[in-house]
């Protein structure tokens, strides 16, 4: 069965991408957020499986629609969320502990407390509702997952998979789907990386995703990406694998040479799959640069940085560069860095390395300008790839949100 | 003069050519002018007090380490153009009003005919105020934090500019811990660095390496990069301009006077350049001529083009 599933991933979808350049939220306030839509989906769950229909709103519309004004701290701003939110949360809340802010932590530890408190009695909350239980459950799943941030990954599995294991009961929806797409975005941000790769919670997770959603060519590159976020750490140029992997995961320079070895066979392996074939090779490139492998590298990183996914040219251009720059190839490395300021002109990584390639081969007043344009006038919502790049999915996250808040208005 | 230990701080801040540079910058996008004339911005400085009264005859310039001859030497009355770097991460959440206001103290330190421009990094590099005449109250208000130390980026969009004749160029970074976000390595700061036409002083608070438990996606977060290895580089290319780096000690107003003293109080050095091939790397000596144990720190050197 292939669900389609839009937007995720299209180059040319320039929504997605004003989207992406917004994606600047604390993985805290993400967490919260794909969970919290997660409880949402629990109407669509009804509608398609004859359960009682409710307001899904209720509970967690306050919240979103703080994210959806670009509030991305909501979380942090609990307190003077909770006040205005009706009177099914506010009975629960009578029911927790005091709430207090912690000082210097500006209100988030009271949230924490909320979601901890909130989970705690999550049973009898369900059991309130009759009617509503199945929804109900979702969302206690959605609220517990919070404690996640705080380094509770077991807390994050579990209620993950306690989510999934109700989507299992029934048949594949595009809402799961895209949830599914969501949770392995989410984790891949680094909070939830090393439950992705523990063979007990994430394996299994991103079994169930693949049993479920066979033809989703991002499953697939989850595999190796989901190695790559939990244990291959970005470094200078011309390093040993050991010192690439992290030295917690894999411990002697046999092993490391065996793990990157694997994840880079996995890599090839899927450069002729259609829709992730450049993202394949753009990150086996990105690796191969790391190990010194410039050469090989260089053959990854020029095809990908032909790409239509502006996300993958610019991010290869950008290493064709410091490829290219590590190999001595300067001119070359300039018409890289060009190209990855091309490929986003708004992007300031690129804008910088390209700057700074200008500056030094004499071309002071052309690099001021591409300085000024960079540093003037910034858009403060707009992102930079330089900094999810090693995310894995991540990028995606707010188009699945948004996906997942456009299926709860139908 | 007493001959007690002197410490010389010599900060070479200029290397730009002279009269031919305005026409070329005006008139063609692409900076290719011949190297005609190099201006050197010196600092004296004894126990970190500046030292006046200083002439011509007193310094001794080498090229290449070939003797050149010294045409001018001007005082501090050089009006500064100072980029202020500030660190808008994380770190700074909790005291951003106060924040605010101590860059309006360290405003309030310039002349009249200084201009000032601030630059604050998170994970963002952004021109919060341009160059303006220092007299105007800064743009503070536009200060927003962000969650990560992009401290390279913001180093080289301070040191990359136009050349401004009559002009010296202080830039001086202030930052919580070392870099841990940029695209930016240290050794192309190194390299901007020393071709730069400002004096680079970094001024750091602590050295640990940014903490991976602050809540952002991983990206670049997860760099291996040795907080010394970070830290030999900052001090190479602030070194390299004739600058320094420091470990914060007292509030960071305190901070910035100290440096700007030093820094206007300084003089301006020009030679054109003789006996010495015109292209490539020039190494630059500054000595005093007087004896005494002066330290001097003075720019590595500039490319001639």
């Amino acid at each position: 069965m292939r669900v389609q599933v839009s937007p995720p991933g299209s180059a040319t979808d320039g929504r997605f991408c004003q989207l992406l350049r917004r994606t600047c939220l604390s993985s805290k306030a993400a967490l919260c957020l794909v969970f919290l839509a997660g409880a949402i989906c629990a109407p669509n769950l009804a509608q398609d499986r004859s359960l009682p229909s409710s307001r899904p709103d209720r509970l967690v519309g306050p919240f979103l629609d703080l994210y959806d004004r670009g509030e991305y701290e909501a979380a942090g701003r609990y307190l003077e969320a909770i006040k205005s939110l009706p009177d099914e949360i506010e009975t629960v809340q009578s029911r927790t502990a005091p709430i207090q802010s912690v000082p210097g932590r500006v209100g988030v530890p009271a949230f924490d407390v909320f979601a901890r408190s909130f989970a705690n009695m999550a049973r009898d909350w369900v059991r309130s509702e009759k009617g509503e239980s199945q929804q109900r459950r979702l969302r206690v799943a959605s609220l517990a997952v919070l404690e996640a941030a705080d380094g509770g990954f077991s807390r994050f599995a579990a209620a993950t998979e306690w989510v999934c294991n109700e989507f299992r009961k029934y048949p594949p929806t595009q809402f799961e789907h895209v949830w599914q797409l969501a949770v392995l975005a989410l984790a891949q941000s680094g909070g939830g990386a090393e439950f992705l790769i523990r063979e007990r919670d994430g394996a299994d997770h991103l079994k169930h995703a693949v049993s479920r959603y066979p033809s989703e060519p991002r499953f697939a590159l989850a595999i190796p990406l989901n190695e790559m976020v939990a244990r291959i750490a970005n470094n200078r140029p011309g390093i040993k694998a050991q010192e690439l992997v992290r030295r917690s995961n894999v411990p002697d320079e046999a092993s490391s040479a065996r793990f990157v070895e694997r994840v880079l066979t996995q890599l090839d392996g899927l450069a002729s799959l259609q829709d992730i074939a450049e993202e394949a090779l753009m990150r086996a490139g990105i690796i191969r640069f790391q190990l010194g492998r410039f050469d090989s590298a260089l053959a990854n990183l020029s095809v990908a940085a032909k790409s239509d996914d502006q996300f993958v040219r610019y991010m290869s251009s950008l290493f064709e560069g410091k490829v290219l720059e590590a190999l001595g190839r300067r001119p070359a490395a300039l018409a890289a860095y060009e190209a990855a300021h091309q490929a986003d002109p708004k992007g300031q990584a690129a804008a910088l390395q390209y700057a700074a390639e200008l500056f030094t081969n004499g071309r002071r007043s052309e690099a001021a300008s591409v300085i000024e344009g960079t540093v003037r006038d910034r858009d403060d919502a707009a992102g930079d790839w330089w900094y999810v790049y090693g995310s894995g999915d991540f990028r995606f996250w707010k188009a699945y949100q948004q996906q997942l808040r456009e299926s709860l208005k139908k | 003069m007493p001959r007690r230990l002197w410490l010389v701080f010599i900060t070479l801040l200029v290397v730009l050519p002279v009269w031919p540079t305005a026409n070329v910058v005006r008139t063609q996008q692409t900076f290719r002018s011949r190297t005609t004339a190099v201006n050197v911005n010196v600092s004296v400085l004894n126990k970190m007090n500046p030292v006046s009264g200083l002439e011509a005859s007193d310094f001794e310039i080498l090229d290449n380490g070939v003797p050149q001859q010294l045409k001018a030497l001007s005082a501090g009355s050089v009006p500064v153009d100072v980029s202020l770097i500030v660190d808008v991460s994380f770190g700074a959440l909790a005291r951003l009003d106060d924040y605010r206001a101590e860059i309006v103290r360290m405003a309030a330190l310039l002349r009249p005919t200084d201009n000032l421009r601030i630059l604050s990094f998170g994970s963002l590099v952004t021109e919060v105020q341009p160059m303006t005449r220092a007299t105007a109250r800064p743009m503070v208000e536009r200060l927003q934090t962000s969650r990560r130390i992009a401290l390279n980026n913001a180093l080289i969009a301070a040191l990359i500019r136009e050349p401004q004749i009559d002009r010296r160029h202080l830039v001086i970074a202030f930052s919580p811990t070392v870099d841990g976000d940029s695209v930016i390595t240290g050794s192309t700061v190194l390299e901007i660095a020393k071709q730069a036409d400002a004096v680079l002083h970094v001024v750091i608070a602590s050295w640990k390496p940014p903490s991976e438990g602050i809540p952002v996606p991983v990206g670049p977060r997860l760099i291996f990069r040795s907080a010394e290895r970070m830290r030999d580089a900052l001090q190479e290319a602030s070194e390299s301009t004739g600058g320094e780096l420091r470990q914060l000690s007292g509030s960071i107003v305190r901070q910035f006077q100290q440096v700007f003293e030093q820094f206007r109080a300084g003089y301006v050095l020009t030679y054109e350049p003789a006996g010495v091939a015109v292209d490539g790397w020039h190494k630059i000596e500054v000595r005093l001529k007087q004896p005494g144990n002066y330290l001097v720190r003075a720019r590595s050197g500039y490319f001639g083009r």
